[in-house]
């Protein structure tokens, strides 16, 4: 899918860059880094919070 | 598409599952309210809600922008359209929302009007180029993420000399609604619903930033986490929630990262404020009026304002009676508490403004939840 969008609101875009795309403009950059972080932090939670596998009663939870 | 698909991982839902379990107090019960419809959405479609113990509960806020503009407002967009012959040009989602007299701008279009619908205010200046012989008016709804477009087109607009472009201006401001909401007497005459903590937006706080959120932490004694609009970002931010309520803080804290920062996009933001500048007061669908909650265009563009530019009279009409709109975007009811429900009122003819937006909660309770109830008494 290919659409125009305006960067007339973010600073010194680059190719390559990921953008978060509102009403055709982008608002923001994509932090690479910080979303690597964010997924280390949920997985850490899983691990403090006991085990790979979901206890018996858990059911089928995520969609 | 990447940095979405990562933040649905089943396996990491299910460790967040896990340790919020674990860290939720069974002596107590947390009730988070969400103020963005983005929010409602993901934890509608995916489950969220499913995945939390039994005393952790999502409470569904205003933050639709479709659901909190007024009917007057709506009305006046028809008017514009139909009485000055201007070409209306709106965001998609607004088309079917209820007016007066069971109109709509969708109505008004099948009746001749000419209603566009438009995917950016780009789209709306492009046709003004096209058209240089008819007035073009853009339709300005929506929180702090659809007003820097709108700025953005004013000035673009003065720059070239659009002179047949304006802004008929209804945006309005996220912080104003959260202290209105906590403040407003109207809650307790509705029932009581307390909240112990807030979801902030995504795409709003990516323009604002984490900073605007302080100053009510700090007023209320509320925690606030800036959350993403993906169901781990929800999940995550729930459990930073239940961890600052379990230690008695009460702070800004920002989950969403990967694009919120303290100061937001200072670009947009300076944007904003050579264009526009705050009303003293404006009415919600659902909060009635609010002291400084919106934003109208500048006296050194009041040239591009469609309020000034054309004559329209200010409509004050209310909402369907029977419509439970109002508590339900205070977060004091739930959709499946309203009479109209499903019976009345559904996504293809819509009562309340919250049935059509998919950022309501009652297009979502409709889409996703609605038999819900019934699985869980058989």
């Amino acid at each position: 899918m290919r659409k125009t969008v305006s960067i007339a609101l973010v600073d010194s875009v680059a190719l390559g860059d990921y953008l978060l795309i509102h009403v055709g403009h982008a608002l923001n950059k994509i932090s690479a880094e910080e979303a690597e972080r964010t997924l280390a932090l949920m997985a850490e939670a899983g691990l403090i919070a006991g085990g790979e596998e979901p206890p018996a009663d858990e059911g089928t939870a995520a969609a | 598409m990447k940095y979405v698909e990562e933040f649905r991982r089943r396996d990491l839902a299910q460790g967040l599952a896990r340790a919020i379990r674990a860290e939720a107090d069974p002596a107590r019960g947390y009730n988070l309210m969400e103020f963005c419809g983005g929010h409602t959405h993901a934890i509608f479609r995916y489950g969220v809600q499913d995945l939390m113990p039994d005393n952790v509960h999502f409470v569904h806020g205003p933050g639709c922008p479709v659901c909190v503009l007024p009917v007057g407002r709506i009305d006046t967009a028809i008017e514009l359209a139909e009485r000055h012959g201007v070409i209306l040009c709106t965001y998609g989602d607004m088309m079917r929302v209820p007016a007066g007299k069971q109109r709509s701008l969708i109505k008004a279009k099948a009746a001749g009007a000419d209603v566009r619908m438009v995917y950016s205010t780009q789209d709306a200046l492009a046709i003004a180029r096209k058209t240089p012989e008819r007035q073009v008016v853009f339709f300005a709804i929506g929180f702090e993420t659809t007003t820097p477009p709108t700025a953005l087109a004013i000035k673009q607009a003065a720059a070239e000399g659009l002179e047949n472009f304006s802004v008929f201006c209804n945006h309005v401001l996220t912080p104003s609604a959260i202290q209105h909401i906590l403040e407003s007497p109207e809650v307790r005459d509705m029932g009581t619903v307390s909240i112990d903590g807030f979801l902030g937006p995504s795409h709003v706080s990516s323009v604002i930033g984490s900073r605007p959120y302080e100053f009510f932490a700090e007023e209320f004694q509320r925690p606030v986490v800036i959350a993403g609009f993906e169901p781990l970002d929800v999940m995550q931010a729930a459990l930073m929630l239940i961890r600052q309520l379990n230690e008695g803080r009460h702070e800004v804290e920002n989950q969403y990262r990967r694009v919120v920062t303290p100061e937001g996009n200072l670009k947009a933001q300076a944007l904003v404020a050579e264009v526009l500048e705050l009303r003293r007061s404006f009415q919600w669908r659902g909060l009635g009026q609010v002291p400084y909650s919106a934003l109208k265009i500048k006296r050194a563009y009041a040239g591009f304002d469609a309020e000034l530019r054309f004559l329209v009279t200010a409509s004050e009409r209310g909402d369907v009676k029977a419509c439970l709109c109002p508590a339900i975007l205070r977060g004091v009811k739930k959709p499946t508490d309203c009479e109209l429900f499903g019976t009345v009122c559904t996504p293809e003819s819509p009562m309340g403004s919250c049935m059509v937006s998919s950022e309501g909660s009652c297009a979502a309770y409709w889409t996703y939840g609605r038999f819900r109830g019934q699985e869980r008494a058989a």
